[in-house]
């Protein structure tokens, strides 16, 4: 399946403060894009990605305006009838001033999938963002796909973050802390437009996660642990720890 | 390869190498490296990860023809967006400054000069990469070396910490050399490539516990 979304998010009256709208929205199958009171929700109306998928989708988020986009539901990755790769393109760009808040539920490898996931955000002047990646490696007791997760992010075409993980039992050191050790739940979340202050890092037997400041007012922080509640707990003492 | 080259790829060259782990300290602190088979585990998922990465920007380094300030700053860029620990990159300016020293007082070269004379906090990828080219080195030369460097500083770390036999390591290191060598196959393509457009291999704990290893009270390597 090939399949495109585009969502455009613009502001009613930027210097009055009235708050953004959904100014556009086109989806071909497997998206399928509805406004849901303040956010702007991505539902998937086919099962996908499968093997062969070739999904992009594109956000504009115009001057001034604010977007909250996310997920409706996991994304189940699953191996095609071939064994070819899948790939899901996003394409953000945040105009000045604007804000992209891209919290998505988790990405779930499913065994002998392969599947990259590649995520540009290009940010004008007083542009901000958050986005929130969450990667499942495996369902419960089943080892998981090949994952390729890319994340770039740019500030006046300068770049704030690049990241390019390979996860999965067969990529090259497998198991060891240089990729994720023997966690199953990975978590990674950008913030631009946020006071940093100094880096914190919580590492326990099980979960380690880090904030790590990539510019006075960016940040990348990484969380792996075994399971989602554990991350999200290691996720939450970062953010409480004092830096 | 000639002379020259190999002065940099002699351990005992001032660049301050024996001081790097490459993160083999952190590792085995949590019990990731407790022998051989892990280590080698280890060692090629690095050499995957942040070893193709470096080798890259080394490469890239030892391509450059001038004009290189503006170069120069953008490699930077891109290079310091790949290594979101501030640790990790306070560590590679401080290698970098410690290399260019040496280096700069035994060649000279346009690209050197740049290097020197530019805006401070050079990545330690690009000053090898300028080392490497004034030295007479292509970029398989530059990435070869970056690689070399890394596995080394794996091996001997473990070796110190985990106290492994030197002579078994090493023989382990020397059946990883077709793995080694595979990571500069792509050498001239970085050198072509776009900086934005280079590898940007990374692993979230590499980046977490490098963090964390920075603000350890006591330890014997400074990465």
């Amino acid at each position: 399946m090939k399949g495109h979304g585009s969502i455009v998010v613009a502001g009613r009256n930027v210097a009055a403060g009235q708050g953004s709208r959904l100014q556009s929205a086109y989806a071909e199958p497997p998206f399928s894009i509805r406004e849901c009171g303040e956010r702007v929700l991505i539902a998937a109306s086919a099962a996908a990605p499968l093997g062969g998928d070739e999904l992009s989708l594109r956000v504009a988020v115009e001057a001034g305006a604010r977007a909250d986009i996310g997920t409706v539901a996991s994304t189940i990755v699953l191996p095609g009838p071939t064994g070819a790769p899948s790939t899901m393109f996003t394409d953000c760009s945040v105009a000045r001033g604007g804000h992209l808040e891209w919290v998505g539920e988790p990405t779930v490898s499913v065994g002998g999938s392969d599947h990259t996931v590649s995520t540009t955000v290009r940010l004008e002047e007083l542009a901000t963002c958050r986005i929130v990646e969450e990667v499942s490696l495996g369902r419960s007791g089943e080892p998981s796909g090949t994952l390729r997760l890319v994340l770039r992010v740019e500030r006046c075409g300068q770049p704030l973050v690049h990241h390019d993980e390979l996860f999965g039992p067969s990529v090259p050191g497998a198991g060891s802390v240089v990729s994720v050790g023997p966690a199953r739940h990975v978590l990674s979340e950008v913030v631009v437009g946020v006071e940093t202050g100094e880096s914190r890092s919580v590492v326990g037997s099980e979960s380690r996660a880090a904030w790590l400041p990539v510019a006075d007012d960016a940040v990348l922080l990484l969380a792996v642990g075994p399971d989602r509640p554990a991350v999200l707990a290691a996720v939450a003492e970062v953010y409480r720890k004092p830096s | 390869m000639h002379a020259a080259l190999m002065m940099l790829v002699d351990g005992r060259f001032p660049a301050g190498g024996h001081t790097n782990s490459a993160g083999v300290e952190a590792a085995v602190r949590v019990g990731d490296i407790r022998d051989e088979p892990s280590l080698r585990r280890y060692l090629t998922g690095r050499l995957a990860t942040t070893g193709i990465v470096d080798a890259a920007f080394s490469a890239h380094t030892a391509g450059l023809a001038p004009p290189f300030d503006e170069q120069l700053i953008a490699l930077g860029l891109e290079y310091s967006a790949r290594v979101p620990s501030p640790n990790l990159r306070d560590v590679s300016t401080r290698f970098g400054r410690q290399m260019l020293r040496a280096g700069a007082q035994v060649w000279s070269s346009p690209l050197l000069d740049a290097v020197a004379s530019g805006q401070p906090g050079v990545h330690q990828p690009l000053i090898l990469g300028a080392i490497a080219q004034a030295a007479g080195g292509t970029p398989n030369d530059a990435a070869l070396l970056s690689l070399h460097h890394l596995a080394a500083a794996v091996t001997s770390a473990a070796i110190r910490l985990l106290g492994l036999d030197p002579m078994s390591v090493a023989a382990m290191q020397a059946e990883m050399s077709e793995q080694i060598d595979a990571c500069a196959n792509d050498a001239d393509l970085w050198a072509g490539a776009c900086p934005a457009d280079l590898p940007a291999n990374s692993g979230s704990l590499t980046e977490i516990l490098a963090e964390d290893h920075g603000r350890w009270d006591a330890r014997l390597f400074v990465a």
